[in-house]
């Protein structure tokens, strides 16, 4: 059983708990309009905890983390770029950065 | 070296890195002003912010460790914020050097983020949306999640070392005066800018949401093509609108507001008034060389330039007699390719024509601008998407050899801010194709004099976080801070 927490204080949560918390996610999913393609495409189901006032806490993971990367090119100019997630940071290693210089000489 | 990956998503490894961090705390700093900003340093003994490596004092900070000026340059980041943003509650800030991800030219220099995200807290304006914790804390005025840090922030240890970047070290100095380096202070204002809320949750690729709620980011994005927002869009709309370049604006009020005092000029763009079946305004790239456009911009005929197979027009060598009677006078359109562009526009303006429009060869929006340099180039040039390019040829395939009948202006639209739409509302960043982690959660990279929160950090950057000089703040604003 996945911990939840209540008050600033972590504790057991019981299976009545997590049927709410899961039949409140399924709740939405039902009202909200999605799509095939986008659920086929959508991202693994983030932990969510109990909070307090009756709020629902979303633990967020690398891929909501945003990295900041740098390239420098062969002239030694040194251009960075923001993306959100470890594996757009690992792409963005390997790609042009999303400067507002021109580019392309050619 | 590789990137790290750290396993605290669960309360309780959050729990027991927070103990770790407790224990090995060298220096936790803080800034006291409108909100209070705590560095917490995350390092073990002897590395990170608690290297002893002595150093020399470097643009205003005098920490005497390579550990101190770390530590230094954090706070002064912190700072910045700590003074512009208001809340009662503290906001933790959970910080360590350690190896991430690099190679001798290309390095991961940080990451951070919102540690966890809170749903129907009290005081937000909007029922069953997502909000960062640091801005749920704000409104809500008390630490709803006081075991944990609100912010994580990881920067990279080896950055400039043999293999990592090479040379390429972190400016430590607090006066911006970083020349070639990575300044930390900057990076750092950008990503606690992200780390307060300045990013949707929601995928902007699939257009999923998180949890299948919308982040309170998204209520305030406006799609200028399908009149709608964010929120209010099923996840298709969402992963078209993410690619609609230059047509999803910040809706919010505060932006809208503040803008004019800091987006100076007009938009660039090329304006077809004949033949009917393509007029309209085309988003243009604009040139490092020739020179700037203006308001109201050249006015002409457009004619291609056919020098190549498939009605392709490289203009890499002086134009035939037949290319230079078709362009004299007139605006020409060549293809970009094989040369450069500034060899491409001084061939044209050789043949007697007044600007140029290139072509690109590669699908792709918005346009990039035309580098290359010639200070003999004396009339404008822009470049057009592939995309835009095919519509045009299309309509001109009815030319004569010396008349088209498409007209066009290349100038500067001044009544339209540089960086926001007809409506004064600010443009995001939404090029395609999608650019992941970047798109949708920056501001867009056309706006003039560059903003902090553009996907890329820009060297002329002023640190400036709120207007005159900067639009975040009143983005965090517009979201509730």
């Amino acid at each position: 059983m996945r911990a939840y927490k209540e008050n600033g204080k972590f504790v057991e949560g019981t299976a009545a708990d997590a049927a709410q918390l899961s039949n409140a996610a399924r709740t939405r999913r039902l009202t909200a309009p999605t799509t095939n393609a986008a659920a086929a495409g959508s991202d693994s189901t983030p932990q969510m905890v109990y909070g307090p006032y009756n709020s629902i806490q979303i633990l967020l993971d690398e891929e909501s983390m945003v990295f900041q990367t740098a390239h420098k090119d062969a002239g030694g100019k040194l251009t960075q770029q923001c993306v959100t997630g470890e594996d757009s940071a690992m792409h963005a290693l390997h790609s042009a950065p999303a400067t507002k210089e021109s580019s392309n000489d050619r | 070296m590789t990137a790290k990956t750290h396993s605290w998503a669960t309360p309780g490894s959050w729990l027991s890195k927070l103990l770790v961090g407790a224990a090995t705390l060298a220096a936790a700093s803080t800034s006291f002003a409108a909100a209070t900003i705590v560095i917490q340093n995350g390092n073990a003994a002897g590395v990170g912010f608690n290297d002893p490596t002595p150093v020399a004092p470097v643009g205003g900070n005098l920490g005497t460790t390579l550990g101190a000026q770390r530590l230094n340059a954090f706070q002064a980041a912190a700072n910045i914020w700590g003074a512009t943003l208001s809340s009662d509650v503290p906001i933790i800030v959970l910080a360590t050097f350690e190896p991430l991800t690099c190679t001798a030219t290309s390095a991961v220099l940080g990451s951070a983020g919102s540690v966890s995200a809170f749903i129907n807290t009290p005081n937000t304006r909007f029922p069953n949306t997502i909000y960062s914790v640091a801005l749920a804390n704000k409104l809500a005025g008390v630490d709803l999640a006081p075991t944990q840090a609100d912010i994580r922030a990881r920067f990279n240890v080896n950055l400039g070392r043999p293999g990592c970047l090479d040379g390429a070290f972190f400016y430590l100095g607090l006066d911006n005066n970083h020349g070639p380096l990575v300044d930390l202070v900057t990076v750092l204002l950008h990503e606690f800018g992200h780390g307060l809320g300045f990013q949707t949750f929601t995928n902007g690729a699939t257009g999923a949401q998180l949890a299948n709620l919308p982040s309170v980011w998204d209520r305030f994005l406006f799609d200028n093509t399908t009149n709608k927002l964010w929120a209010d869009m099923i996840d298709a709309e969402r992963a078209a609108s993410a690619l609609n370049s230059r047509r999803l604006a910040w809706n919010g009020p505060i932006v809208t507001a503040a803008l004019p005092q800091i987006l100076t000029g007009g938009t660039p763009q090329l304006a077809i008034s004949t033949p009917a079946s393509v007029a309209g305004m085309f988003s243009v790239g604009g040139a490092s060389f020739g020179p700037q456009l203006t308001d109201p911009g050249v006015t002409g005929e457009i004619m291609p330039v056919v020098d190549s197979p498939n009605n392709i027009g490289l203009a890499c060598t002086p134009l035939s007699a037949a290319n230079a009677a078709a362009v004299q006078g007139k605006i020409a359109l060549v293809d970009r390719g094989i040369c450069g562009f500034n060899v491409k526009v001084k061939n044209a303006q050789n043949a007697g024509a007044i600007a140029v429009i290139v072509a690109d060869n590669a699908a792709g929006s918005p346009p990039p601008g035309l580098g290359g340099a010639d200070p003999t180039v004396t009339i404008p040039s822009v470049r057009i998407t592939l995309a835009d390019a095919t519509l045009l040829k299309t309509a001109l395939r009815t030319r004569s050899r010396t008349h088209s009948g498409m007209f066009g202006t290349m100038g500067v639209n001044s009544a339209v801010r540089i960086g926001a739409d007809a409506f004064g509302r600010a443009l995001m960043f939404t090029p395609n194709p999608f650019q992941g982690g970047s798109s949708v959660s920056h501001y867009d990279t056309l706006a003039f004099p560059n903003l902090l929160m553009e996907p890329a950090i820009n060297p002329d950057l002023t640190r400036a976080v709120s207007a005159p000089g900067d639009l975040t703040f009143e983005l965090l604003q517009d979201i509730g801070w």
